[in-house]
Parts: C-alpha cells; sequence; structure tokens
C-alpha cells in the first residue's frame, strides 16, 4: 500500500455557476412553480402528443410541453405508458446498460488527518491500472470490491462554510459496488462499503476512523430508490463507448427530442451525459425554445 | 421440384401429406415454412379451373399461428397491427399489416378475434421474437400453437354448398371475414369465410387428429361440386387475379431486407386502406407513415395491371412501371375477375 499513489486537483470553490438557493430563486423570479415530494405517475398522452403529467396522487398538471430529467428508461418505460413508442426504439431504451455499481460515501470529520491537510480537495485511490481491475473483479462477480478504487472530495477545504469551523466533510465515490448483488444482502453491502472505504483510507491517512463523526452510504440500490435513477446509474446510463455524448440516450435521439410530440428529456441520459454540470439541462432549454420558435413561426 | 430432394430429411409432413400425395400425378412438392407442400397436382390449369368453377382444397397447415390472450391482447393488437382493432368484433376475422418503427411492412395476414381478448394472428413467416419485443408492458401470453392446428382452404363458388352438404349448420349467415366453431360428426372444426383465391371460400381448420376426417369427408362429398386439391401455382394465379399481395414475393418483408430501401410501408405495396392512421390509439410505425402521408413520400405503390395478349409480360411493362413484383398468365375465361 506504501506505493499507492495519490492523485490531487484543484476543487473550485463554488465550482457551480449558481447554489441550489440561488437556481431556486431564480427560478421563482421567472414564475417557475417548483412542486417538490410530487412522484410523477405517468405523462399524460392525449392524442398521441405529451400534454402534462399525472401525479401518483392522481392530480393532473397539463403543460404545453413536458421536458424530464429522470432517466431515459424512468421516463420511457415507466413514465410513458405501454403502446406509444415503436418496438424498436423501445428495445433500444430496454438495452441501455444502467447498471450501477458506485457508491457514495459521505464523513463528516471532526478534523482532517495530517496527511491530508496539504491536499487541496480532491484525491484519488487508483494505484495501479491492475488495483482497478482487480476491484472491478469483484463486483463483475456481484460483489462489493474488497480494496476499492476511490475519489475523495473534501468541498470544506475550499469552502469552510459547508461544515461548522474546524469540521470537515468528504464525499467519496467508491469503485465498485454493483447494482446486481449476487450474495450479498443490501445492508450487508452498505456496511461493507462503509468499512472498506474506512479501512482502505485509515491506510492512508492514519488516525481518519477516530474523526469520523457521522457518515452515510448510497449504494446504488439506494440511488435507485431514493432518487429514481434505474439501475442505481448515477450517470443515468452507463458512460461507454456506444453510449457517450452523442449517442445518449440513442443514437438519432441525441437531441433531446423524443419520438413522442412534446416530451423532451433533459437530464444526465441525455447528451452530454452525467455529471453535475447542467449541460444536458442547458442544451434541452436551447432546443426547447428553437422548436417553440420555430412552432410559433409556423402558426 | 428437385430442389426439396436435398432437404428430405429435415422436412415435416402435415397431416394432410399421405391423401395429398396419393393424388400428387409427378414430384410437385416444394417446401413452405420446413413443411412439403404441393406446388401442383395435376395440370395447373386444371386447378385454377376447378377454384374458379367448382372448389378446391390448399393445405395451409404450414401457416404459423400465434395465440395471443391476457387482459391486455386486445390493447396490444391494436398497438401491433395497422388496422382498428376495436372496430373488429369477437368471432371476426381481419386482414392487416404490421410494421417496423419506420412504418415499413414486416409481413400482411390475418387476425382472429376468437374472445374479447383472445386473438390469433396468423403469418406467413415467424414473427414470435418481434411480437415478444413489441409486447414489453403489456399484460398478454404469446404462445406459438401452429402445431395444434391443421387446416385446408377449401376455395369455389361451391364451397359453401360442400360445407352445407357436410352438416355444417349456419354456414350461409356466415358473414365475410366471419368466424364459427362447430362440431361435425364428433370434430371439432373452426371455419373461417375467408381465402387467397378471390373467390367463395372457407378456411376450415381442425385439430390434427381430424385432418383425415376432413380430408375424406370434403372428397366424398365434394364429387358432384367438382372438388380438386390445389398446389401453390395454381394458387399464385388466382391470388394475382384477385389482387392478393405476398411477403417476400410482391414486397420484401422488413426483417429480410437485406438493405432499408428494400422495405415497402404498407402504403407503397398498395394497401394503404389496411392502415388505420385515423385510430384512437398509437401503433408501432404510426408516426411514419403520418409522415409518408403527409409528405406524400411513397415511392411507388403496388398495384395490379390486366394485360391483354397471350403472354404475361416478361420485363417493367411500361417506362412508368418500375417494377413488376409477379406475373401470372390468366386463362381466358376468367381475365379481368375481380371480387
Amino acid at each position: 500500500m506504501a506505493s499507492m499513489a495519490w492523485a490531487a486537483c484543484f476543487c473550485r470553490r463554488a465550482g457551480w455557476a449558481l447554489s441550489r438557493p440561488e437556481l431556486e430563486r431564480v427560478a421563482r423570479a421567472a414564475g417557475v412553480e417548483i412542486r417538490t415530494l410530487a412522484p410523477v405517475d405517468h405523462i399524460l398522452l392525449e392524442k398521441e402528443i405529451a400534454t402534462g403529467v399525472v401525479l401518483r396522487g392522481g392530480a393532473e398538471i397539463r403543460a404545453g410541453l413536458v421536458a424530464s430529467s429522470a432517466d431515459p428508461q424512468t421516463t420511457l418505460l415507466k413514465l410513458v405508458q405501454p403502446g406509444n413508442l415503436d418496438t424498436e426504439f423501445m428495445k433500444r431504451i430496454r438495452h441501455l446498460r444502467m447498471n450501477g455499481c458506485v457508491a457514495k460515501v459521505h464523513l463528516a470529520l471532526d478534523g482532517l488527518p495530517d496527511a491530508w491537510k496539504t491536499r487541496n480537495g480532491r484525491l484519488v485511490v487508483a494505484p495501479k491500472i491492475d488495483y482497478v481491475e482487480r476491484a472491478f473483479d469483484c463486483a463483475k462477480y456481484g460483489r462489493v470490491a474488497d480494496k476499492p478504487a476511490l475519489e475523495i472530495v473534501i468541498p470544506t477545504l475550499t469552502d469552510p462554510s459547508l461544515a461548522p469551523s474546524g469540521k470537515h466533510v468528504a464525499s467519496i465515490l467508491f469503485q465498485y459496488a454493483p447494482y446486481k448483488l449476487r450474495e450479498t444482502l443490501p445492508d450487508e453491502a452498505r456496511r461493507q462499503v462503509l468499512e472498506r472505504t474506512i479501512d482502505t483510507l485509515d491506510l492512508l491517512a492514519p488516525g481518519l476512523r477516530t474523526r469520523i463523526a457521522g457518515s452515510e452510504v448510497l449504494t446504488p440500490q439506494d440511488l435507485e430508490a431514493q432518487y429514481g435513477l434505474a439501475g442505481g446509474q448515477w450517470h443515468q446510463g452507463e458512460v461507454t463507448l456506444d453510449q457517450m455524448f452523442f449517442l445518449r440516450p440513442a443514437g438519432q435521439y441525441q437531441q433531446y427530442k423524443m419520438p413522442i410530440p412534446g416530451l423532451w428529456l433533459c437530464g444526465a441520459g441525455a447528451h452530454p451525459g452525467g455529471n453535475v454540470s447542467g449541460a444536458a439541462g442547458m442544451n434541452a432549454a436551447r432546443e426547447i425554445l428553437k422548436s417553440l420558435k420555430a412552432r410559433r413561426a409556423a402558426a | 421440384m428437385t430442389h426439396v430432394q436435398h432437404l428430405r430429411p429435415f422436412l415435416r409432413k402435415t397431416p394432410f401429406h399421405e391423401p395429398m400425395e396419393a393424388l400428387m400425378h409427378g414430384n410437385g412438392w416444394i417446401r413452405w415454412m420446413g413443411f412439403y407442400s404441393p406446388a401442383f397436382f395435376d395440370s395447373v390449369q386444371s386447378e385454377y379451373f376447378a377454384t374458379r368453377t367448382g372448389a378446391t382444397v390448399y393445405d395451409v397447415s404450414p401457416l404459423i399461428k400465434y395465440s395471443i390472450r391476457g387482459a391486455d391482447a386486445a390493447k396490444f393488437m391494436n398497438f401491433l397491427v395497422t388496422r382498428d382493432i376495436t372496430k373488429v368484433k369477437p368471432m371476426q376475422a381481419a386482414y392487416t399489416a404490421w410494421c417496423d418503427d419506420d412504418g415499413k411492412m414486416i409481413e400482411e395476414g390475418t387476425i382472429f378475434r376468437l374472445g374479447e381478448n383472445d386473438f390469433i394472428l396468423n403469418a406467413a413467416l415467424h414473427q414470435l421474437h418481434w411480437l415478444h419485443e413489441s409486447a414489453y408492458g403489456f399484460d398478454v401470453a404469446i404462445e406459438e400453437i401452429s402445431d395444434r392446428f391443421c387446416g385446408l382452404s377449401l376455395q369455389g363458388p361451391t364451397s359453401r354448398d360442400i360445407l352445407k352438404a357436410m352438416g355444417v349448420g349456419g354456414i350461409e349467415a356466415l358473414p365475410h371475414f366471419g368466424i364459427m366453431e362447430t362440431v361435425v360428426d364428433g370434430h371439432w372444426m373452426r371455419v373461417v369465410r375467408a381465402g387467397f383465391t378471390g373467390d367463395l371460400g372457407y378456411e376450415l381448420w381442425v385439430k390434427p387428429e381430424s385432418a383425415a376426417w376432413l380430408w375424406d369427408t370434403l372428397f366424398n362429398l365434394g364429387d358432384p361440386y367438382k372438388i380438386a386439391p390445389m398446389g401453390s401455382q395454381a394458387l399464385d394465379m388466382v391470388r394475382i387475379e384477385a389482387g392478393f399481395i405476398l411477403v417476400d414475393a410482391d414486397y420484401i418483408g422488413a426483417m429480410h431486407a437485406i438493405r432499408p430501401t428494400q422495405r415497402e410501408s404498407p402504403i407503397e405495396a398498395g394497401i394503404g386502406w389496411a392502415v388505420g392512421l385515423k385510430k384512437d390509439a398509437y401503433f408501432v410505425g404510426k408516426r411514419a407513415l403520418q409522415q409518408e402521408k403527409a409528405k406524400v413520400s411513397s415511392r411507388h405503390i403496388l398495384m395490379g395491371l390486366e394485360i391483354e395478349g397471350r403472354n404475361p409480360p416478361t420485363a417493367p411493362f411500361s417506362m412508368r412501371t418500375r417494377r413488376q413484383s409477379r406475373r401470372s398468365a390468366s386463362p381466358p375465361r376468367a381475365c379481368g375477375r375481380r371480387s
């Protein structure tokens, strides 16, 4: 483990142009109504055009168009009721590889171990390609990685306001914890993820274990249950050669416009893909505006 | 018809094989969906005239049949095919096409609606994979039931009289595309007033164990009604006269096309009337077909041409005919006949 390499890069202060409260404020100022805890049961279709959504309680919300930031499988296979999309298109969406294999670990730390004090916010534990390969082998056979590859971000190093004074938070991506577990029970998997994260980090940053004040683990199953991500895939679909950029969610459908008129995708399952960049949403909004303009011009 | 010789160990015999072979002059066997199927029995012309003036039987057992049942069967069928299934009542049959996403025809055939949510799809090509793919999200059970029934297509002006003589009660009242199920001499039989000849005719479906009974009964009764067996060569003549199209002959099934431009929409294949663009439900390929209609982008429309003369044309006939799918000589007595 001594040979374990550390990689670090600068974690920018306020990495997003707008924080969530700011985004909310701007949206409300523009007349946007935001409803939370209002899960959609299905997308309302009238004369084969998307005209709104029906909430689980049965309430209908009508709209000129529907833009879904849910993943492509949830949007097209669950929210769109059967019999509204062509067979081969459905097959392509059904066959998207959506198996998550990354778990998220959040740690609240009473203080930083000495080894981390000189770092600038991001650390990667992936000493060798073989190490990552072995970690993936476990997931391949339905087990949580014995020795995980980790990506650790300590946002409090660049923005101390995120935690009480002198305290820190660490946000860790754990690779690999498979969505499809072969023998391990989900609760056991969650425990293994936390323990193996701490074991790995404690070797590299001695004393870390004693500084943990609180923790949260989100396995792919949790990501699916809590955030509605099909397969617990945090990018809304694996980012592999045949599913990346202009092939999201499927070739010919990368322009956010889905086959059902009035239905758009605007989440990470669309071009350009995952990570919290907002690019898919921005591009989708641009395309939607363009389409509305064209519709108005034609009318 | 020597090309079945090397397939002898593999080809299956339908339950009507033995009586058909006894009536066959020469080796008239060809293969159809893995079965021996008759191309001719005696002379093609005599079989043709028997259909047009008396009655013929053609073994349709190799047709592939799928049972589609379940709570969503009606909804699924309406999604699968181009016709509006809500207009097809139980115990009615309907001719329809089914298409891929691009509105190109995979095949066309008849569906039997036996109950509110009980259908049989008849196809010339295997469709199980497509049916399963399309049924995602629907509560339906799809099963191939080809071997459970065998059938004879009894076609010709005397076909109704033959069935009456057989004791099929109520056959006079059976409308075009009507279905009835009956028991004759203790044998269950499904009678569908449909056919591939354009003449009066019925498809008679029985269980395989009743095949010998059906054949013998028809041929014992059929003498005064000029009954004869028919092969596919004569069938090709009568179906072309009637304007019925055939997959992989008049159009390439979308799943068989080796390049996308080979595929044809039902509008291009001349059966645009069977496309329910106004039906109140989406069906596979509907958006593409709506576009085709709105943009008038059909590349051609298959039509039947009747040309006077002794021989069928051997090449595209006029400068405005792009492609000729099938040609057939119509014997003089039947020339111009359409029904």
